[in-house]
């Protein structure tokens, strides 16, 4: 995974389209399903998606240090960040974020640590086929025809059961939230 | 006015909320219809089942992208182009017989023109609403630019605005007028899913919703149309003529400086209908002809044309072929705001084909029709001079 993604980062930076599309298309269900969440328009999350892979292509010299994957997202992010902004808001308790992350099954993207911690441990509570799966899906990125074949399960059971992970997982964190609010409370005050 | 919390809409949502809460919300609620819109987003979002929200349902748009990223990439893609242009046919040779103006006389007549071309200076597309704001589209990430009459306008990166159906049908019929200047051309979604090009120069003034009845546009310049099929007839008003269709895609070429208006059909069916003196001509196309109106002469005809060569600039292309180098540079000049002058008008007979990429630097495209047909282009300010090869 990360020395295909090592060549693919060379060839874009060489500038080879093949590459570019090749990029585009491995990420961008992901992406858009993340900015969507945040700015709740399939419209403005296409917009945003796009802009962030042209910037990332006019500007391809760019060294990125950590890998492009982790680079898109963190760009989509600043980018729906900057929409609330504009409507006045904010996203204080990071729950979008984490939402966002589970939605579009990006929860291995290294956004925010405190926030992947969290979805962790939510992730560690799930029952034992569910969490697996979604753990192969997300974690391993291997696609549901792949985790059928390794699980000797039907694709169809593997969607089922990441669409069951994700409902759980949206759930226990918001039921977490009153929690989650005492303590940084708590922690803003030592 | 503080950011607010993003988690108190939610809890909206979940109607969980605290007296204080309900008033930070209704403070954030009335301070924009921005704030309005988004929280309305906000609930459809989260009533959308989760299944909906599936990564296999994401549309591909990938060739679209890449589509895009072409267009966008023109000026790197300079470099290439030149390597093709190998492929650019050669023109036809002229006759000799050249004479010469006398230097003198050309500086001075160029340097009164460039004077006066000097102080228009205007670089960018403009969006006139019904209440007469006038809003510049350049690029950037931007939404929700406008809201005229209760219509949203949105304006999409690279898509261009974008017009939204009210969900309130409006009983008055408000205007918008979209204007492009040189080197830009311009997408516009109007609100029944038309979708306009207009290239440089141009004008297009439409309601911002349709009503009941016809739709109707104005143009002015040149721009293609590719109009959504709705059961109501769409009419292009263009100087004394008019076309009519039903659903279709078609190009429309009406600059002031040429001398027939051109409306080449690509597919569906379309009338085109003149009004001269009284008398109403009309002309019914099929997929691939190309009707003109020449006013002056009154004459309105058809012939069969490849439509690619008249519908190329919304790829982002100039196409020739086996045109006069008086017509192909005058499409030059509106693109980069420039005048041409001949130093023989004989040079404006030369027969050019060809296929250029509008790249933004004059000197790419003079110096690959330099290549192709033996002339030679100088450029001193908004003024060129086209003169036979030393």
């Amino acid at each position: 995974m990360i020395a295909e993604e090592r060549l693919l980062s060379k060839k874009i930076a060489e500038r080879d389209k093949n590459a570019f599309r090749l990029l585009f298309e491995t990420y961008h269900a992901q992406l858009f399903r993340f900015a969507e969440t945040y700015v709740c328009s399939p419209d403005l999350a296409e917009d945003i998606v796009q802009e962030v892979f042209i910037k990332l292509w006019e500007n391809s010299h760019i060294k990125i240090s950590r890998s492009l994957r982790s680079y898109l997202f963190l760009m989509v992010k600043n980018a729906c960040i900057d929409h609330l902004r504009s409507v006045k808001l904010e996203d204080k308790k990071k729950l979008k974020l984490a939402e966002a992350q589970i939605i579009s099954e990006s929860v291995g993207v290294n956004l925010d640590s405190e926030v992947s911690l969290k979805i962790k441990r939510a992730i560690d509570e799930l029952p034992d086929q569910c969490k697996e799966v979604y753990r192969m899906s997300v974690y391993s990125g291997l696609k549901h025809a792949e985790i059928a074949d390794e699980l000797d399960i039907s694709v169809n059971a593997v969607k089922v059961q990441v669409y069951r992970a994700k409902k759980l997982l949206k759930k226990k964190l918001y039921s977490l939230k009153e929690l989650l609010v005492l303590f940084s409370h708590l922690f803003k005050r030592v | 006015m503080k950011n607010l919390d993003l988690d108190i809409l939610r809890k909206k949502l979940d109607d969980r909320l605290t007296s204080t809460e309900e008033e930070k919300i209704n403070l954030w609620l009335e301070s924009s219809a921005d704030n309005r819109e988004y929280f309305k987003r906000m609930k459809s979002y989260h009533e959308k089942p989760l299944e909906d929200l599936s990564l296999e349902s994401v549309p591909n748009t990938t060739d679209l992208f890449m589509k895009r990223l072409n267009r966008k990439s023109r000026i790197s893609i300079y470099h290439k182009v030149l390597q093709y242009a190998a492929v650019i046919v050669l023109p036809l040779m002229i006759g000799a017989g050249l004479w010469w103006y006398t230097n003198a006389q050309m500086e001075q007549q160029l340097a009164e023109q460039t004077r006066i071309i000097e102080q228009e200076e205007n670089n960018s597309t403009v969006l006139i609403t019904s209440t007469g704001k006038t809003y510049e589209l350049e690029s950037g990430i931007e939404q929700a630019v406008v809201e005229d009459e209760g219509v949203k306008i949105r304006k999409y990166l690279r898509a261009g605005l974008k017009y939204e159906k009210p969900e309130v049908k409006n009983q008055k019929i408000a205007y918008n007028t979209l204007r492009t200047s040189n080197r830009n051309d311009y997408q516009v979604e109007l609100s029944d899913g038309t979708v306009v090009y207009l290239n440089c120069n141009s004008e297009l003034r439409y309601p911002i919703s349709f009503g009941e009845g016809d739709r109707r546009v104005e143009l002015r310049g040149e721009a293609f149309f590719d109009v959504t099929k709705t059961g109501k007839r769409f009419t292009v008003e263009v100087n004394d003529m008019e076309v009519e269709v039903l659903g279709t895609r078609f190009n429309v070429m009406a600059y002031d400086d040429e001398n027939s208006i051109q409306t080449t059909l690509v597919s569906g069916k379309v009338k085109v209908a003149v009004n001269e003196n009284g008398i109403r001509k009309s002309l019914t196309l099929k997929p691939g002809d190309q009707a003109s109106w020449c006013h002056e002469n009154g004459t309105l005809e058809s012939k069969i044309v490849n439509t690619d060569l008249y519908t190329s600039w919304i790829d982002g292309y100039f196409r020739f072929e086996n045109q006069r180098l008086e017509d192909v540079m005058r499409n030059i000049a509106r693109w980069y705001d420039v005048r041409v002058f001949y130093q023989n008008p004989e040079l404006k007979d030369k027969r050019l084909t060809g296929k250029l990429h509008k790249v933004d630097d004059f000197k790419v495209i003079s110096s690959m029709i330099e290549k192709i047909s033996g002339i030679e282009i100088d450029k001193n300010k908004k003024a060129v001079v086209i003169s036979m090869r030393k």
